[in-house]
């Protein structure tokens, strides 16, 4: 049996502890703000070391800038060249031969004492009917002994050319004639309308 | 949600929250502060250490230097103030009643005075409920707050000695049998309470202005000697003093007749036992003039035997004044197991 009758409130109670109640809450609360200054402080520093990078990294692309824009117009030029390309390898394909191929033949068909001057190979259309065709002209000049008969030799050579050919079919002399001494101007050309079979 | 300080104060008081495992008893008499020291280890208590600190005045006490081996954090108070009141009554309780007015009206008490109960037998209608109602004075009780303000002990409890003695003995030991009717005399240095129990329930109690000093007074007056050949006689048992005795104890042991015989009649029992505790317990006068009067051996009970006390812990300097710590012990056990 249990007589006691408390004669305290319970406000008039308080808290006794190895460490004071008021200890407790303060020194709790004094953990949190110091938590909280920490990440603060962490938080500072982190944004401060960003600052430094991102300052480091602008002076360095300061530095880099114009070797980029150098290699960005290379780049831009290497996709021109490569377009270019594309389209002379789709043309090519388109004409039955590739255009280097006609002017590496040409090269081999030209005599030493024969000087191209004027050269034109490509697709245009037709004086007759303004259909594609493939159009290879040229005008040259031959010096020498024999000098008529060097554009024969050239007309000889192109059209024994298959490459050739199979671009432009014949070969014709349009013209031959002195213009002085051992010196012989003359014009050739070939035509072949695209959709006929070379 | 308030998170103030106080509040979490307040809460950290609540004592739900807070049930001390290491409590210090401390009784405060006229004859000195009896102080223990249990300690709650699994469902047993143990004794740790008992002492008797000087007296201090009743009317301002100080805080009295508590000894390394008797520190904790917590205390639980008794004392004896002068104008404290203690009485059971019977009266029947509506479920709007405060029960705190109705115990200040049947205690009597001035405003000034702060009242605290127990019911102790709640009976619903017209039938009426028993409360124990005790009062202390307001002033009183805020200077035992002052002493202990700050550091340890910090106050658990505050009650009146003598309803701590009495809880001392039903709390641990061998309880009477059910159907008993007994009498618990706690007698002090100035002050006697008397309660009668049955069927282990407290049906009366009152404090009476007689204690060992009134005896002492008594012996001066009548044999011619000093306060301190008093004390030798008055313990020694050697010289007969049964005269000054009856006279200084008559109109208690006269009340005393009175209440047993209420008590039987109401309550259509026999007395069965009488059991004595507190400072003038040991003085064979005062059991003597008990045994005259009620026709029983009074048996004086040792506090201590409801505890679990270590051989190495040293009592011998109280031998025989065992019961004086009752009350310091009971406001520990019970402070302890947390009353009303």
């Amino acid at each position: 049996m249990n007589l006691q009758i408390n004669l305290l409130k319970k406000s008039e109670q308080r808290y006794q502890g190895i460490v004071s109640m008021k200890v407790i809450v303060l020194g709790s609360a004094a953990l949190l703000i110091g938590i909280l200054a920490l990440f603060f402080l962490l938080s500072g520093i982190h944004k401060v070391t960003l600052m430094a990078h991102l300052e480091r990294t602008r002076r360095e692309w300061a530095r880099l800038e114009p070797g980029s824009q150098v290699v960005r117009r290379q780049s831009d030029a290497a996709r021109a060249n490569r377009r270019a390309y594309k389209n002379v390898q789709g043309w090519a394909k388109r004409t039955g031969a590739p255009l280097y191929k006609i002017m590496r033949e040409l090269q081999r068909s030209v005599p030493v004492q024969v000087q191209v001057f004027r050269l034109e190979a490509g697709v245009f259309p037709s004086l007759k009917n303004g259909n594609p065709e493939c159009s290879l002209q040229l005008n040259g000049r031959a010096e020498g002994t024999g000098g008529e008969m060097l554009a024969v030799e050239l007309k000889r050579n192109l059209n024994g050319s298959s490459e050739v050919r199979s671009f432009c079919n014949e070969v014709r002399l349009v013209s031959s004639q002195r213009e002085t001494g051992d010196a012989w101007v003359f014009s050739m050309e070939g035509r072949r309308e695209i959709g006929d079979a070379p | 949600m308030n998170l103030s300080l106080k509040s979490l104060t307040r809460k950290s008081a609540d004592p739900v929250w807070r049930r001390p495992a290491n409590l210090l008893g401390l009784d405060f008499g006229s004859s000195g502060i009896k102080a223990v020291r249990i300690k709650k280890i699994k469902e047993d208590v143990h004794l740790v250490a008992a002492d008797i600190l000087p007296a201090t005045d009743l009317h301002h006490p100080e805080r009295p230097d508590i000894p390394k081996p008797l520190s904790a954090y917590y205390a639980s108070l008794c004392a004896t103030i002068d104008d404290s009141i203690v009485r059971v009554f019977n009266q029947s309780l509506k479920e709007e009643d405060s029960v705190e007015e109705v115990t200040r009206e049947n205690l009597s008490v001035p405003a000034d005075h702060r009242v605290a109960f127990k019911v102790l037998d709640r009976q619903t209608g017209r039938r009426e409920s028993s409360v124990l109602g005790t009062a202390m004075a307001n002033d009183a009780v805020q200077h035992l707050l002052e002493i202990f303000a700050s550091g340890a002990p910090a106050l658990h409890s505050l009650e009146i000695a003598g309803l701590s003695a009495f809880s001392a003995f039903w709390m641990g030991g061998d309880r009477p049998r059910q159907d008993e009717t007994i009498c618990l005399i706690e007698a002090g240095a100035r002050y006697t309470y008397v309660g009668f129990f049955h069927k282990n329930r407290l049906l009366l109690v009152n404090r009476f202005a007689v204690g060992a000093e009134t005896l002492s007074e008594q012996v001066q007056q009548d044999l011619g000697v000093d306060a301190d050949m008093a004390r030798t006689v008055l313990s020694g048992g050697s010289v007969d003093i049964s005269g000054p005795v009856r006279a200084a104890l008559g109109p208690f042991l006269k009340q005393l007749s009175i209440y047993r015989e209420f008590i039987e009649r109401q309550h259509k029992t026999r007395l069965t036992s009488v059991h004595l505790s507190g400072g003038l317990a040991s003085s064979p006068d005062w059991r003597n003039a008990l045994r005259e009067l009620l026709d029983l051996e009074p048996e004086i009970w040792n506090p201590f035997d409801r505890l679990i006390v270590p051989d190495e812990l040293d009592l011998e300097p109280f031998k025989g004044q065992e019961g004086r710590f009752a009350a310091a012990l009971g406001a520990a056990l019970a402070g302890m197991e947390g009353g009303s």
